[in-house]
């Protein structure tokens, strides 16, 4: 287990090596001029002083390839070519706590609700419960977000003014981004419980316990659950993943301080230091998250054992 | 398993309250103001956004200020100062109670420096060329780029640039020529002072000559290390002179600004502690707004503005306002391209656009039809006063109207002929060729850009694409005038009808219609150094009816206003027509301070 896992994690740099070439590519073809700001005309001084300051000046292979890593491990830090007052690690390490404790709330709320609404669909299959819970999934996989956010603010914020209009910092803040993030999440989860718990409950091993006489919650959460949130929790990675990276709507629309934001503007607006920045935390947070959900497995399924190859 | 789940769910969410309620939290500021973006920096030379020039000038204070009322320069860090007789030379005389946030007393030589720094093209700030009105500025500005660019040429000493101290209480500085506006641009990005000490420390001062010697030389932490370049605007670092100091920065989530005990003016700032948040979305603003989050906000989502704006008109809310500005939307004709190369084609694409109807119906907030490119609603504010005290007042042309025939008989004149209602032109058998609107990703643009086709097509047949694209493309092509027509905005930085007009220079950057036009750059040239303000504003006019009633490289649609939306609990926040807040200048209302 132990080498699987040293294994896993040594393939990390060469991972990030392959996001960050292509990453780069990707800027470095992407059309527009980014050093053009708006209406106001950029001098070409100062259009200069600004190519030299972030190496524009350089062929992108080298400034990709040599300058930028050189500039990382020389100053363990790049600057933000959007904001002048703050750099690069500064900008991931503000925002990145606020959107994994965001993103920890939301995936917890997805997965409570999600295991037990499709749990109790699965169970009462066929009754309005199980309509509804199938209902309820489907709107929240095909209601976009920012629907869905702003409904709730205007409910919860104007209309019925029990909780702040966004910001961060106090745990009532939390509750309505929080409860948007997880929604689509919870949906999801809750169809794979559901699909499989019907699955494994018309197993041969349920009819036996029941057979020996296990009581009806014994058999659904002893039984029948330890193998129907299985698919659950391999979608667990990938969700945690882009669930702690921020959303940029839940953000946008509760004023998180997130990362999420700064993903999707640091590509828009041509901050390529910032944006290679987010995509390198983001591949390593996919490719720990991956692994964690792997050697849960192997511990939550007595069928799966890490093995050497 | 299904207890391991709600267990370790409940130690996570037991963990995240704890976490949170911990937090470091204060009160409420006296005024919280939400903007619609966080600031990209602090740093007075380098602020370029309005958000960012606006909340400058609270931290910092020029040599005059901006009257609150009448938005006119008067005595900030200098209590007074003298004009030489041929407008050309100005003796400032700075307070002596005049200090920065720290407590040191500000010098003329601050000045001396801050400029330095602002006419440093290393530092690369978009408004350097305010500050080239000064004697050998651009010499000076210029040498060092060339230095930067070649190696070679020499950098002229700043002891030839026309600012020097003289004692620590007394600043002289010599222009090129007279300026009207000087004294306007002195509470403005390149003229604002800063402590010297604190960005060199930083090495925020003068940046090395280029920093991309950092590969392929060993590397010296102090020139090259932006470690702490970007520390010069942090609260434990900053220094300013303004009426309010950064007490606090926490990226993205607010700027505490507290009330700077040294300003020399203290006596006279009456809030303690302004928040300033970014508020990126529109509906946020504006429900947070309602439900007392905060107190001073702007630009509501276009339909809650139209409906608030209706409400204002009906007297059932005070706390709305849509304040003219001095700024002007209009669409870019390029010149250099067939068929916009037409100043005939470019009258008829102007007269056939019903500019009442777009501030109706798709803008509705109290938008004024434009009729030239300076806003009229404004000019009263940019009224001046000559030396005998008389006061003038600028008189922009009434050069654009709507008029569908004569659009089309401007077509006809330019050699288009019209065979069928419905389609397009037809010129030596070739029908009028598509016109590509180009505008940057924005609902309002869009809904502009969809209504002016139409009027196109209605009443001169013409077949019109919309191109939406994403806004460094957009100014990319723009700046390489790569279009045919495309949609701008100005915002004036100063009050003065030059601050419009001066953008179509032939070499001005802001030009971008490959327009060139000899008389106009002469007139705007006379008027840069007429002293005589009747005059000067007579050459500023002609100018401009070159510019929108016989050339006609831009086609100006409607003059902007500002939605704000003020709390009845502050007060002293006047709307005024380049929509800065003058926090300085505001109160609470009741002495409810929270």
């Amino acid at each position: 287990m132990r080498a699987f896992v040293v294994r896993r994690l040594l393939q990390l740099p060469l991972i990030l090596v392959v996001v960050y070439a292509l990453t780069a590519t990707l800027l470095a073809l992407k059309p527009g001029d980014i050093l053009e700001g708006g209406e106001r005309a950029v001098t070409p001084e100062a259009r200069q002083a600004r190519m030299q300051r972030f190496h524009m000046d350089q062929h992108p292979l080298r400034r990709f390839a040599v300058t930028y890593p050189a500039e990382l491990i020389l100053t363990r830090d790049l600057p933000s070519m959007e904001y002048n007052d703050w750099t690069v690690t500064e900008i991931i390490a503000m925002s990145f706590p606020v959107s994994l404790q965001l993103g920890l709330f939301a995936l917890v709320v997805a997965l409570l609700g999600g295991t037990a609404i499709g749990t109790l669909a699965a169970v009462a299959r066929g009754s309005a419960l199980d309509h509804a819970s199938v209902a309820v999934a489907l709107l929240g996989i095909s209601l976009p977000t920012f629907v869905i956010a702003e409904v709730v603010l205007i409910l919860f914020a104007a209309v019925w003014p029990i909780l702040p209009v966004g910001g961060w910092g106090s745990p009532a803040q939390l509750i309505l981004p929080g409860l948007t993030l997880s929604l689509p999440f919870m949906a999801y989860m809750a169809r794979l419980m559901r699909a499989e718990m019907i699955d494994v409950l018309g197993q041969d091993f349920i009819r036996t316990a029941r057979a020996k006489g296990c009581s009806r919650r014994q058999v659904i959460l002893g039984h029948a659950f330890q193998v129907a949130f299985l698919p659950v929790l391999s979608f667990l990675g990938p969700a945690a993943a882009g669930i702690f990276t921020g959303s940029f709507v839940v953000e946008k629309v509760f004023r998180i301080p997130g990362l999420g934001t700064h993903f999707v503007n640091s590509v828009k607006n041509g901050d390529q230091t910032l944006a290679l920045g987010i995509v390198l935390l983001y591949a390593t947070l996919l490719v720990v998250f991956n692994l964690a959900v792997d050697v849960a497995y192997a511990e939550v399924d007595p069928r799966i054992r890490v093995t050497r190859r | 398993m299904y207890r391991l789940v709600l267990i370790g769910a409940a130690a996570v969410l037991a963990g995240l309250a704890a976490v949170l309620s911990l937090a470091r939290r204060e009160g409420r500021a006296d005024l919280v103001v939400a903007n619609s973006e966080e600031c990209r920096t602090l740093d007075p030379h380098l602020a370029t956004w309005t958000h960012e020039t606006r909340l400058c000038q609270s931290l910092y204070e020029g040599l005059a200020r901006l009257d609150p009322q009448t938005l006119r320069p008067v005595p900030g860090v200098a209590e007074r100062w003298d004009i030489s007789d041929d407008g050309t030379a100005y003796t400032f005389y700075l307070r002596t109670e005049a200090r920065w946030s720290n407590g040191d007393p500000i010098t003329a030589a601050d000045f001396v420096n801050s400029w330095e720094r602002s006419l440093n093209p290393r530092i690369g700030s978009d408004y350097s060329s305010l500050l080239f009105v000064i004697r050998n500025a651009r010499a000076y500005y210029e040498s060092i780029a060339a230095h930067d660019r070649n190696g070679a040429t020499p950098i002229l000493p700043f002891v030839n640039v026309g600012v020097r101290a003289d004692g620590p209480r007394k600043l002289v500085v010599e222009l090129e020529r007279p300026c009207a506006y000087f004294l306007d641009i002195l509470d403005f990005v390149p003229c604002w002072p800063v402590h010297r000490p604190t960005y060199e420390r930083l090495g925020a001062y003068a940046w090395p000559a280029s920093l991309d010697r950092v590969v392929g030389r060993p590397y010296d932490a102090g020139r090259d290390d932006p470690g702490r370049r970007h520390l010069a605007t942090r609260p434990e670092h900053f220094v300013g002179n303004g009426a309010f100091r950064v007490k606090d920065w926490q990226f993205k989530r607010r700027i505490r600004l507290a009330k700077n005990p040294f300003y020399w003016n203290a006596e006279a700032v009456r809030l303690e502690t302004i928040d300033v948040l970014p508020v990126a979305d529109a509906n946020t603003r504006f429900l947070g707004f309602e439900t007392g989050a905060w107190d001073l906000t702007t630009d509501p989502p276009p339909r809650v503005a139209r409906r608030l704006t209706e409400l204002v008109h009906a007297g059932q809310r005070d706390d709305y306002r849509n304040q003219d500005l001095l700024a002007t939307y209009f669409y870019r004709f390029n010149c250099t391209r067939f068929p916009t190369n037409d100043k005939r084609v470019r009258r008829a694409l102007s007269l056939a656009v019903d500019r009442h109807a777009i501030c109706t119906q798709v803008m509705g907030c109290d938008q004024t039809p434009a009729t030239a490119f300076v806003p009229y609603p404004t000019v009263e504010a940019m009224a001046k006063l000559d030396r005998a005290g008389r006061r003038h007042v600028y008189r922009p042309p009434n050069a654009l109207r709507f008029d569908p025939e004569a659009a089309r008989r401007s077509l006809f004149d330019a050699g288009w002929t019209f065979t069928r209602p419905g389609s397009p032109p037809i010129k030596d058998g070739r029908a009028f060729p598509v016109i590509e609107i180009m505008y940057n990703t924005d609902m309002r643009h869009e809904l502009i850009a969809q209504a002016v086709a139409k009027m196109w097509h209605e009443h001169l047949g013409l077949r019109v694409e919309l191109r939406n694209l994403e806004l460094k493309v957009f100014y990319e092509r723009e700046r390489k005038c790569d279009y045919t027509v495309t949609r701008g905005s100005w915002f004036a930085d100063y009050l003065d009808p030059g601050a419009m007009l001066f953008l179509f220079t032939s070499d001005d950057g802001h030009n971008r219609t490959g327009w060139s036009c000899r008389a106009y750059d002469d007139l705007i040239a006379a008027a840069e150094a007429e002293l005589d303000v009747a005059r000067r504003f007579e050459l500023l006019a002609e100018a401009e009816r070159i510019l929108v009633a016989d050339e006609m490289p831009v086609m100006p649609i409607f003059y902007y206003t500002g939605s704000t939306l003020i709390s009845g609990r502050i007060g002293g926040l006047r709307p005024n027509v380049r929509n800065i807040p003058f926090l300085h200048a505001a109160y609470l209302r009741q002495e409810d301070r929270p």
